[in-house]
């Protein structure tokens, strides 16, 4: 009966979609059609209305799934792909989008919600774009709705319901993995609503500056849950895969980080089209395109096309899912070509050394490593194609590629808050540039003298040193001036600078996040000490500047799965630093096996122990690896964190003044 | 009982999504709350707003040209009239 309710809710959530893409389109084109002007108003509303509907379905089709997945109702194949008996609870829950079948529905699920969301939102504030949002919005809906109806349905019966399931990949079980998933759609999901608005804003004239501002909101909110999803990938790859890294160039972690990079493209060219009015062909541009790369993200990771460690398996997906982003991209880019001339800009770059030229030089750098991380991702693929030889193109090239136009970016991310709009004169480069150089050429002359020798890291940290040196310039600068003008305390004065200007301080402290990953990256790639080692117990090894001692080995069984222990015990200079245990999970119901990595984090650096093997005489094979500033990493994220919040926080609103609306106007509402 | 609990919501999602198709006919009864302003002109003048705190700061720390401050000052104010204009009464 449930699973019956299930696929009802769904079919009827389809219909609902289709219904709303029609009403929108109708509504939004009511004069075209030669509708009444009165029927308008309630064909958009009906649609609106229509989606509410759809969002309630999916919340039921949810609530019925993950109630068979905690339930343990094996008569669901679902169920019994991704859960077992013994699971725990948690796991019973984050299986909900473990598998294909789920991860669409979760998709369908939060694109509903951002949909009531920004229909409620633009309802209030841009009524214009309302047809074309909700059209876009139930036009994507369809898509995903149409693929768990007829492609790959969640409330498949079992014919016969075996006893236990075959529970989930045991290397998703693992909290990480549990909030990676579905941060990531978060992402990717919320990049629709941008493309919604940008598109609507088309559709009814071109994207005017309103348009836009409105897309930037939902943009941020997307990047940031992209960079967040990002974040834990890594340290889930960090702390379960047991190789020592936390990014190998897998195709699915490339299929989050191309949206990310033209997200942020988007992020400072809109900057430029607020400021300047200039690249607003550019800017909706990347707003399409950052869309185009979630739907091929989503491609890559369910069509089986590349091998990932963390990818869905073969499926039939793919074609729909090029197809449905074949006609979505050439809609929307010729939507975009017809209002080409409309978008142009009246004003042209005054200069190179200029803001807005800093910041145009910083999208092109920012594409071009989308386009290498797109090229390196597809190779395979394409060399397929054209050869008939499957070949990988590996780490070697994305970090070959990718390192110079990060150092690139780097030094943008300095150079952008330092120039002036439009010119900038001799006199104030000398007076912007002079503080923050000194900090980078001073921290490059003391990393010499302590003996460092990478050309590239020391590179890498003095940049980091000029960048940091001008966020806290700006920081001062800008609390001078407040000091200056009001007579506040300096912690006042900084206080309401950050609540004043939250977008543009909200962003420095994003860079000085970002500028912690870039010294983590930096730190752990070019100093990480590695060893593998056979030990017998009571032998130690030293790596870097520490020493383990293995004291042997433990075994114990816990539901279901052999665990093999490596007693260790760290030392530094002599200091015992405690338990270091890293042990091998075997379960003993299938081939199956997970790391527990031993690890002991500080400031300065990781000491990482992995257990690779063992004898039956007790000896243990281990790889140690001492990685420097990794901890930086995972800081910057919480960083990053702290300046999104800031920047995504509303602006303050001027109190609310009702007034009557002149009879035949419409206004939106009742949704 | 499946039946029944389909067809139930099959009937309320149809009542649901076509009201507003059958209401009286005119902006009273369009389904849209007559009466209420859309809050874009107030949120074009928060961004106004916005716009002219960082430009002011721009100014002081020497980021934008005695030249430019001037006439991005004016565009800003005009827009901010408009904006207010508009909050003033007149349909978006």
């Amino acid at each position: 009966m449930l699973a019956d309710l299930g696929r009802f809710s769904l079919l009827a959530a389809l219909v609902l979609a289709l219904y709303a893409l029609a009403a929108a389109a109708l509504g939004g084109r009511a004069r075209a059609y030669g509708v009444s002007q009165n029927v308008l108003p309630k064909l958009v509303t009906s649609a609106a209305r229509a989606l509410v509907a759809m969002a309630a379905l999916e919340a039921l089709a949810a609530g019925i799934l993950i109630f068979a997945l905690v339930r343990r109702d094996y008569t669901f194949a679902y169920v019994v792909a991704h859960v077992r008996d013994g699971q725990a609870l948690g796991y019973d829950l984050t299986a909900f989008w473990s598998g294909m079948e789920g991860s669409l529905l979760l998709w369908a699920l939060i694109l509903s919600g951002y949909t009531l969301a920004a229909v409620r939102s633009i309802a209030r504030t841009r009524p214009r774009l309302l047809p074309g949002v909700v059209g876009v919005c139930a036009g994507v809906a369809t898509f995903f709705l149409f693929m768990l109806t007829a492609v790959t349905p969640p409330f498949v019966t079992a014919p016969f319901p075996p006893p236990d399931g075959q529970g989930m990949n045991p290397l998703l079980l693992n909290p990480w993995m549990a909030i990676h998933p579905p941060t990531l759609y978060l992402g990717f999901v919320g990049l629709t609503i941008p493309f919604a608005i940008v598109v609507a804003s088309l559709l009814t004239g071109g994207a005017d500056e309103g348009g836009v501002l409105l897309a930037r909101r939902w943009m941020l909110w997307a990047w940031y849950c992209l960079s967040m999803g990002l974040m834990f990938g890594a340290k889930w790859s960090y702390v379960v895969l047991g190789w020592g890294g936390y990014w190998a160039w897998d195709p699915v972690e490339n299929a989050a980080l191309m949206p990310w990079l033209v997200s942020t493209a988007f992020l400072h060219s809109v900057l430029i089209q607020e400021r300047r009015a200039m690249l607003q062909q550019w800017t909706v541009s990347l707003v399409v395109l950052a869309f185009g790369l979630s739907i091929f993200g989503t491609f890559l990771t369910r069509s089986g096309v590349l091998s990932s460690v963390h990818s869905f398996t073969q499926s039939p997906l793919g074609g729909y899912f090029l197809g449905f982003l074949a006609l979505s991209m050439v809609a929307a880019f010729g939507l975009v070509a017809w209002r080409w001339e409309g978008l142009r800009s009246e004003h042209t770059l005054d200069s190179a050394l200029s803001r807005e030229s800093a910041f145009l030089l910083n999208n092109v750098v920012f594409l071009a490593v989308a386009f290498t991380v797109f090229l390196g991702t597809v190779f395979p693929v394409l060399s397929e194609a054209v050869t008939g030889r499957r070949m990988n193109v590996g780490p070697p090239f994305f970090d070959h590629v990718v390192t110079p136009l990060g150092v690139v970016l780097l030094l943008l991310m300095g150079v952008g808050p330092l120039l002036p709009w439009r010119r900038a004169s001799t006199a104030s480069l000398r007076n912007n540039f002079l503080a923050p150089g000194a900090v980078g050429i001073i921290l490059a002359l003391g990393l010499l003298a302590a003996g460092m020798r990478a050309p590239g890291a020391v590179l890498a940290f003095a940049l980091s040193g000029f960048v940091a040196g001008t966020v806290v310039l700006e920081f001062a600068r800008g609390v001078r001036v407040r000091r200056a003008h009001g007579g506040e305390g300096p912690v006042r004065a900084l206080a309401a600078l950050v609540l004043q200007h939250r977008r543009r301080y909200g962003g420095y402290i994003v860079h000085l996040g970002i500028l912690l990953l870039f010294c983590g990256v930096t730190g752990s790639s070019v100093f990480s000490t590695q060893r593998l080692v056979t030990l017998r117990p009571g032998e130690a090894v030293e790596v870097g500047e520490y020493r383990v001692r293995y004291d042997g080995l433990r075994q114990s069984t816990r539901s279901g799965t052999l665990v093999v222990t490596a007693a260790l015990r760290a030392f530094s200079g002599g200091r015992d630093l405690g338990p270091l245990d890293a042990r091998r999970n075997l379960f003993l119901t299938g081939q199956d096996s997970t790391t527990d990595i031993g690890l002991r984090s500080t400031l300065r650096d990781d000491l990482y122990v992995t257990l690779v093997g063992w004898t039956a005489g007790g000896d243990a094979t281990l790889r140690l690896l001492v990685n420097p500033l990794v901890v930086w990493i995972w800081a910057g994220g919480l960083v990053l964190t702290a300046g999104a919040a800031i920047a995504m926080v509303p602006e303050r609103r001027p109190a609310r003044v009702r007034e009557a609306v002149p009879a035949g106007a419409w206004s939106p509402g009742g949704l | 009982m499946t039946g029944v609990v389909m067809a139930l919501l099959a009937a309320a999602a149809a009542v649901w999504v076509l009201a507003p198709l059958r209401a009286a006919a005119g902006p009273a009864g369009s389904g849209f709350r007559a009466g209420e302003q859309p809050e874009w002109p107030r949120a074009a003048r928060v961004a106004v707003d916005d716009a002219l705190r960082d430009l002011e700061l721009d100014h002081a720390t020497g980021k934008v040209s005695e030249d430019d401050y001037r006439l991005l000052r004016a565009r800003y104010e005009g827009q901010a009239a408009e904006a207010g204009r508009s909050s003033r009464g007149s349909p978006v």
